[in-house]
């Protein structure tokens, strides 16, 4: 479900003509825990350190969205990899978001790979799944580009 | 979403999601797997709700095991993940760190996925005997579900590592108390992570609500984004 691969067969979601990123959701019920994923690819201009303060700031809204909205974030989740054992984690469960792994490098890399799971508690799968395509979108509208989500819904 | 190796139901790959680390692939693996002949394999399941640490414990966990296991260049620690989202991140960090790692995405292996993890440990005995398997439990797992799973089927024996998160122990305990206290439920040892997020008078407060829960378990404040006292794997 997930690919790399824009509309115009070209890899990380960026083409001559598009400029768009596929982005994968899927979503699950998992007792009363709603898990909602995110995949995608994009061409980190500016650094991976540019790409996780903006990832960190979404984390961020995913908290306060979920306060404002009644509910309980189990966890918000995810990870930046741009190499094999490269790569950055950040986590948050109410307050800042923080991260650790790998010191990003110097050199912007070609590619990064970006995944987020959202672990929420008394509220719908909908509003969760909303709420990261409004992150994928975020994130990747500020690289000029834009998402088209493939789905895949699962319950359990 | 596909991106990562996944089991699949049928032509299911022999290493899906495996990472080596550099150096240790192929033949050589599998005669340093042999050399052990048949030495136990211990087993440990950390858990805990999502966010109380279970990966930065595990981190340190496993630097200490696999010094403890020795340099002979085998894999002597093995990983297994288990997430419940579709996309995986804290294998990301474990691999980053140099740790042997599978990944059991998708579901949880308290229920659902309970024959894939089944399945990843016969896989693991077979082709590389470490002396310790860690899985990583998802936040809403239930570990003496998958104990009595891994125990019943397979006979090795298992140990629980239990992390509770102080910062949110009250929170979490008013608004999912079944789960919370059933992941302590069995543990040898539990871990009160976060511990500096609390003062000291609710720090002890919380160890005693914990010791309530679970008369047996060896109990200690830790702050695991920080050194953690190796005494304290002493249960293993």
């Amino acid at each position: 479900m997930i690919s790399a691969v824009c509309s115009a067969g070209m890899k990380a979601g960026h083409s001559e003509v598009g400029h768009m990123v596929r982005v994968g959701i899927s979503g699950r019920i998992h007792d009363e825990a709603r898990v909602v994923s995110i995949e995608f690819y994009l061409i980190p201009a500016g650094g991976i350190e540019a790409l996780r303060d903006r990832i960190a700031s979404q984390l961020d809204i995913t908290g306060k969205w979920a306060e404002e909205n009644g509910a309980f974030i189990g966890h918000a989740k995810a990870y930046i990899r741009w190499g094999e054992n490269e790569a950055i984690a950040l986590s948050n469960t109410g307050g800042e978001t923080e991260s650790r792994g790998s010191q990003p490098p110097e050199v912007p890399p070609s590619l990064a790979d970006i995944g987020v799971t959202v672990i929420a508690f008394g509220i719908g799968l909908e509003a969760v799944e909303e709420r990261l395509k409004g992150f994928a979108s975020a994130v990747v509208g500020q690289y000029g580009e834009y998402c088209v989500f493939e789905h895949e819904h699962e319950h359990h | 979403m596909h991106k990562s190796s996944r089991h699949e139901a049928n032509g299911r790959q022999k290493w899906p999601g495996l990472c080596v680390p550099e150096g240790l692939g192929g033949p050589a693996r599998y005669l340093n797997a042999a050399g052990r002949g048949n030495a136990a394999m211990n087993i440990l399941i950390i858990s805990g709700f999502l966010g109380s640490g279970k990966t930065s414990a595990l981190l340190q966990l496993g630097g200490h095991l696999v010094r403890r296991c020795g340099g002979d260049g085998r894999i002597g620690v093995m990983i297994i993940e288990n997430e419940i989202g579709e996309v995986g991140v804290d294998d990301k960090l474990l691999r980053a760190q140099g740790l042997a790692v599978r990944e059991l995405f998708s579901g949880c292996a308290c229920c659902s996925s309970g024959g894939d993890l089944l399945a990843d440990i016969r896989d693991i005995k077979e082709a590389i005997n470490p002396d310790w398997i860690l899985i990583e439990a998802t936040g809403v797992a239930y570990p003496l579900q998958i104990k009595e799973l891994i125990q019943a089927c397979l006979g090795f024996p298992v140990k629980i590592l239990s992390l509770a998160d102080a910062g949110r122990w009250r929170k979490l305990r008013a608004y999912m108390p079944h789960l919370i206290e059933a992941q302590l439920d069995g543990a040898d040892c539990i871990l009160l992570n976060k511990a500096d997020l609390v003062d000291a008078p609710e720090a002890d407060a919380i160890a005693a609500e914990l010791r309530g829960l679970n008369e047996k378990a060896a109990i200690y404040k830790v702050s695991a984004n920080k050194p953690i006292d190796e005494s304290v794997w002493s249960f293993l």
